[in-house]
């Protein structure tokens, strides 16, 4: 038994690790890609975005750079300096260069305003204390000033703006008149660009996804989408009921441990490696079976329309074509998954399965644009067929067009679901390049219609739990440049203050006393188990926000065990109780327990075996 | 950033909230006015331009612009800052013409239209006046005392 122990630890390990760089990367999008979000994440550092979160107690938390945790009950505030971002913009625009570098050269000075009057009150100082005036280090320190000097005395405006303002009476005051000028004159600049840029018709769009393991769902952001908000969904911080998948998980690992206790663990093994979801995923797609059905009423409008204009039916003809070809593939290639024996090699698997995911993809698309293109020449095509299939025509052209956009919607989600339960061993980065694109949902506000300030209200997200992701993207353009993402976040959400959480375990139990085999037994017993843990103990609300690891690989926990036990192996459940800490995320678990049937106590260790890895959930 | 008064000191408040005091005695007196005696004015001048450590502000004239300009100068003649009046500059225009020029100084020619100018420890000019608006002679002693010879 021990020689199948030590193997499973390894492969426990390599998959959980495997697992953890799976679900925390995102699409080849170098600047989506798991990035600490904050103010930050804006491309120059200009802070044009400031964000805080209000936790559900209340907490207000600025939100700053290597925040990468928000809790998942939280509002996200957001306020967007238009100015700063109208001044980002020109600097990006070769006939503002002049602009944006005078523009750059005042905020430069006015952020070391503090340093330069703090040089002066040095130079002041050194010069009253010395008593050999021909000593000029208070020359030095004066010297240190003449940049911003030169700046007022070159720059036209700012130099009036300097003699609008009040008379000063100290030689600070001189120096703190200049910031003041400078700090004027940048509101000046900024306001500048802000109407050369509405007058470009530049415009912003700020999105945000709630992402869980299968979807990237969009989330309504007040006065920035058309989105209708969801209805309120608060994660429970203090959950000790398991959830289906777990109870689902539970099942699979009783009868796991079940064959384990009869034929021994590796055969029991041999039945986990299944690749069989994916068929199942992909062949009960509501909008695939609709396939046949579109078809079908191809077929029969072709037959009617023999006699009517040529051009009518060879434009059905075609769409029939596509989909007959789209449907012999996608038919191989789940045929194909209902014969393959699982591979011996996983990272081949794991490859081919990409591969073909992505071809489906590819085929779906491809697909999907085809039929769109043929239903609107279609549209043209239906008064010159004839008032006889008129009717008929438009129907079967409405439910072409539903039929593309449902398939594309489900193909995508089925790939996803494919890719996560692939990408749980093979850490592949390249998954949902989509996923996060803005719909025609996420308005265009130009410059002077941007709100000050947005709200992310997560209760009003949708179902979700902890682990998923809160993607925020902000990016502009006008109707002649390409949009460019000039914001994004990656948050993920997690309770940061102490919560409760189920977790379910395939326990190896050795009853007392310990490390003695009975004649004719194994060492250990296999039993399911779950336990009620108490997590988030371990750091405090500010260093949780931070530290992603915490949560999504170490994410110790503390609790009780209940698992179900046979040690007389007369086939009649036992119930054990005992304590429990886990870790890595409660994928190993070490305890102590006691049956109450004979009172005999037991050490266990356990695993979460990802049982239903290769099917997909 | 914010300044307040409190007493006689200075605080300077940063974005960030830290205070930066500066001390009563670096809010100073300003210095007396140095007048150019006519006949001596030359000669005082090139003693004074060999005093170390100061920054001077030349009012070139005694017309009410010079004096309106040497007031207001008077008033900002803080730490190192002098204010030179010479009522009658005749002598003084060519000397003044010798001096270096900081960087961007136009050279002097034609000294009717200046009504001042204002020289650097290392006895550069550093500003020309050719207005008498007030804050010109912030900026002209801003120029000088900021100014090194490279």
């Amino acid at each position: 038994m021990r020689k199948i122990f030590i193997p499973l630890v390894l492969l426990s390990v390599v998959l959980y690790g495997a697992s953890c760089k799976g679900t925390g990367t995102l699409a080849g999008r170098s600047n989506v890609a798991d990035t600490p979000g904050s103010t930050a994440g804006v491309e120059d550092g200009s802070g044009i975005l400031d964000m805080y979160e209000v936790d559900a107690g209340g907490k207000k938390v600025l939100m700053t750079e290597g925040q990468r945790i928000v809790d998942p009950n939280s509002e996200i505030h957001i306020g967007i300096n238009r100015k700063k971002l109208s001044a980002l913009i020109s600097a990006r625009v070769p006939e503002d260069s002049a602009l944006t570098a005078r523009l750059a050269g005042f905020r430069d000075a006015l952020l070391s305003e503090q340093e330069y009057i703090k040089t002066l009150g040095v130079a002041i100082d050194l010069y009253n204390k010395s008593s050999d005036k021909s000593d000029l280090a208070w020359q030095m320190q004066m010297a240190k000033l003449a940049p911003v000097v030169d700046m007022l005395t070159e720059d036209k405006e700012a130099n009036a703006i300097y003699n609008t303002l009040p008379e000063s009476n100290s030689l600070t005051e001189d120096y703190v008149k200049v910031f003041k000028a400078f700090s004027i004159q940048v509101d000046r600049i900024e306001a500048e660009m802000l109407e050369r840029n509405k007058q470009k018709g530049y415009y912003v769009r700020l999105g945000a996804w709630l992402q869980d393991k299968n979807n990237a769902v969009p989330i309504h952001i007040d006065g920035f989408d058309s989105y209708t908000p969801n209805s309120p969904y608060t994660v429970e911080q203090f959950n000790i009921v398991l959830s289906d998948e777990q109870q689902k998980l539970l099942t699979e690992i009783a009868n796991l441990a079940d064959k384990a206790n009869k034929e021994g663990l590796a055969e029991a093994m041999k039945t986990m490696v299944s690749m069989n979801g994916m068929i199942q995923a992909i062949a009960s797609l509501p909008s695939y079976q609709k396939a046949k059905e579109v078809e079908q009423a191809l077929s029969g409008l072709i037959a009617v329309s023999q006699q009517e204009a040529e051009a009518f039916r060879q434009s059905l003809e075609r769409i029939k074509t596509k989909l007959v070809v789209y449907k012999v593939y996608m038919d191989t290639r789940l045929e194909k998954y209902k014969n393959q024996v699982p591979d011996q090699n996983p990272g081949n698997a794991l490859l081919q399965i990409n591969a073909d995911v992505r071809e489906m993809l590819d085929r779906t698309n491809q697909l999907v644009t085809a039929l769109q293109s043929e239903t609107a020449a279609l549209q043209s095509q239906i008064l010159a067929a004839g008032g006889a299939i008129q009717a008929q025509a438009q129907t079967l052209v409405q439910q072409v067009n539903a039929f593309a956009v449902n398939l594309k919607t489900d193909i995508q989600a089925a790939g996803d679901r494919v890719r996560e339960a692939a990408g749980l061993f093979s850490g592949a980065n390249d998954f949902r390049t989509n996923a996060y694109d803005f719909t025609e949902k996420v308005n265009k506000l130009t410059l002077d219609k941007i709100p000050d300030r947005a709200l992310i209200n997560l209760e009003f997200a949708g179902k979700r739990d902890v682990g998923d992701k809160l993607v925020i993207k902000f990016s502009y353009g006008n109707e002649n440049q390409q949009e460019h993402v000039l914001y994004s976040g990656n948050y993920h959400l997690y309770f940061c203050t102490p919560y409760v959480r189920t977790a379910v375990g395939f326990l190896f139990v050795d009853p007392a006393p310990l490390f003695k085999k009975e004649d004719s037994k194994s060492l250990f017993y296999y039993a399911p188990s779950y336990s009620i843990l108490l997590k988030g103990l371990f750091l405090s609300s500010e260093k949780t926000r931070r530290k992603l690891s915490y949560h999504k690989i170490y994410s110790p926990g503390v609790g009780i065990n209940i698992a179900t036990l046979d040690f007389n192996s007369d086939g009649s459940m036992e119930i054990g109780v005992g304590g429990v800490v886990t870790i890595f995320n409660d994928f190993i678990q070490l305890g102590y327990g006691v049956n109450t049937y004979d009172g005999k106590g037991y050490s266990f260790f356990g695993f979460k075996i990802p049982i239903g890895a290769f099917s997909l959930r | 950033m914010e300044y307040y008064f409190k007493f006689c000191d200075i605080y300077v408040q940063g974005p960030k909230g830290h205070i930066t005091h500066l001390k009563s005695n670096q809010i100073m007196a300003t210095n007396p006015l140095i007048t150019l005696d006519s006949d001596q004015a030359l000669h005082q001048f090139e003693t004074l331009l060999d005093e170390p450590g100061r920054v001077f502000l030349v009012v070139l004239g005694d017309d009410a612009v010079h004096q309106t300009l040497r007031d207001k100068a008077l008033a900002k003649a803080f730490s190192w800052r002098y204010v030179l009046w010479a009522p009658q500059p005749g002598v003084l225009y060519q000397r003044l013409k010798t001096l270096p020029l900081r960087p961007g100084v136009l050279p002097l020619l034609d000294m009717g239209s200046v009504y001042g100018v204002s020289i650097s420890v290392n006895n550069h000019i550093c500003r020309v006046i050719k207005e008498s608006n007030k804050d010109e002679i912030a900026q002209a002693f801003m120029l000088a005392e900021t100014f090194m010879q490279p």
